[in-house]
């Protein structure tokens, strides 16, 4: 009996096929998958179809994406305000209820908490604008999700860059805590948008049986 | 109209749909790309090139029947265009006229 494909490579594949050849990609790389039964293969053909299916996705619908790449980046702002009232309002919560743990611990929950909360909003947007460009989409929440990311790191950077010398130096807490979280926002809008999209390929079969034939 | 020049890959696709006739699909084109070549072609891009194909006409493509081994998922059979064969044709007069004009490759292709 055959392995099955990787099942959440499948999933992803479904997921961001917009293209009018989904489907037979889709069934060209299961039966390729049955003569040549590597994982790692199966996973790089994934990406690989992923990626042209979203330049050429861009390529054809080229104002549409930056239209929603500019509704996601307004909305991003927009909901930046309410989801820093709600962070602070969370932190002053947290800091009552866990005040007298490790100072590393407390920070790391304190930018969980945070990470998490924006993560939400991210994915509220994300499933926006997937939802608001429906052929596009898979290109629009991958541009705006790196397109966050590309900002954040920016911003961080710059912070980092024009801050008074600390009295002492920081911790790695202090240093990776940051950056990690960050990655919360662009996690968020692809995850977001994944939920969002329309499969561009109908189930044929059961597609949780992909593979298992 | 200009004559649109077709690229390195995209000739190789559209010989291997030419070559194949009705059995061209995606597995069979890229296998045909691959033991002739030796290079490995990705499902993804090969895609794309026949849905660039298919854009200017040269190649024009039909769904096949679902199969059990591709996981109830249908082929997408390609066939070349009268135009596909009159561009893959110029392309190999093309090459020759400029392979002839080249001093350092003269008897090496033989």
């Amino acid at each position: 009996m055959n392995k099955p494909a990787p099942r959440l490579a499948t999933w992803l594949l479904i997921r961001f096929s917009s293209g009018p050849h989904g489907e037979a990609i889709a069934g060209d790389l299961m039966e390729q998958y049955a003569a040549r039964p590597s994982r790692w293969w199966y996973w790089r053909q994934v990406f690989s179809a992923i990626r042209a299916d979203i330049v050429s996705t861009v390529r054809d619908n080229k104002w549409r994406t930056a239209a929603a790449i500019g509704l996601g980046w307004v909305a991003y702002f927009a909901a930046a305000f309410p989801a820093t009232w709600l962070v602070r309002r969370s932190r002053l919560i947290t800091q009552q209820w866990l005040s007298d743990i490790d100072p590393q611990w407390f920070l790391f929950t304190l930018h969980a908490q945070s990470a998490f909360i924006i993560g939400m909003v991210c994915l509220a947007i994300g499933w926006s604008v997937a939802k608001a460009t429906r052929r596009s989409a898979p290109g629009a929440v991958c541009l705006l999700a790196m397109t966050v990311l590309i900002f954040e790191y920016g911003m961080i950077a710059l912070r980092f860059a024009t801050m008074p010398s600390p009295a002492r130096p920081l911790t790695t807490a202090e240093l990776v805590a940051p950056a990690l979280f960050v990655l919360s926002r662009p996690a968020g809008i692809l995850l977001g948008g994944l939920i969002g999209m329309r499969p561009g390929i109908q189930p044929a079969n059961g597609v949780t049986r992909l593979g298992s034939s | 109209m200009a004559r649109e020049f077709l690229g390195g890959f995209e000739l190789m696709v559209l010989l291997a749909v030419i070559k194949l006739g009705e059995e061209a699909y995606g597995v069979t084109v890229a296998q045909e790309i691959e033991a002739s070549s030796g290079r490995t072609v990705a499902i993804g891009s090969l895609y794309l090139t026949l849905k660039r194909l298919e854009q200017k006409k040269l190649v024009t493509s039909r769904r096949g029947e679902p199969t059990a081994e591709r996981g109830g998922r249908a082929k997408t059979h390609f066939r070349v265009t009268a135009k596909g064969v009159k561009a893959a044709s110029h392309a190999q007069r093309t090459l020759m006229t400029l392979w002839g004009g080249v001093r350092q490759l003269q008897g090496e292709g033989a």
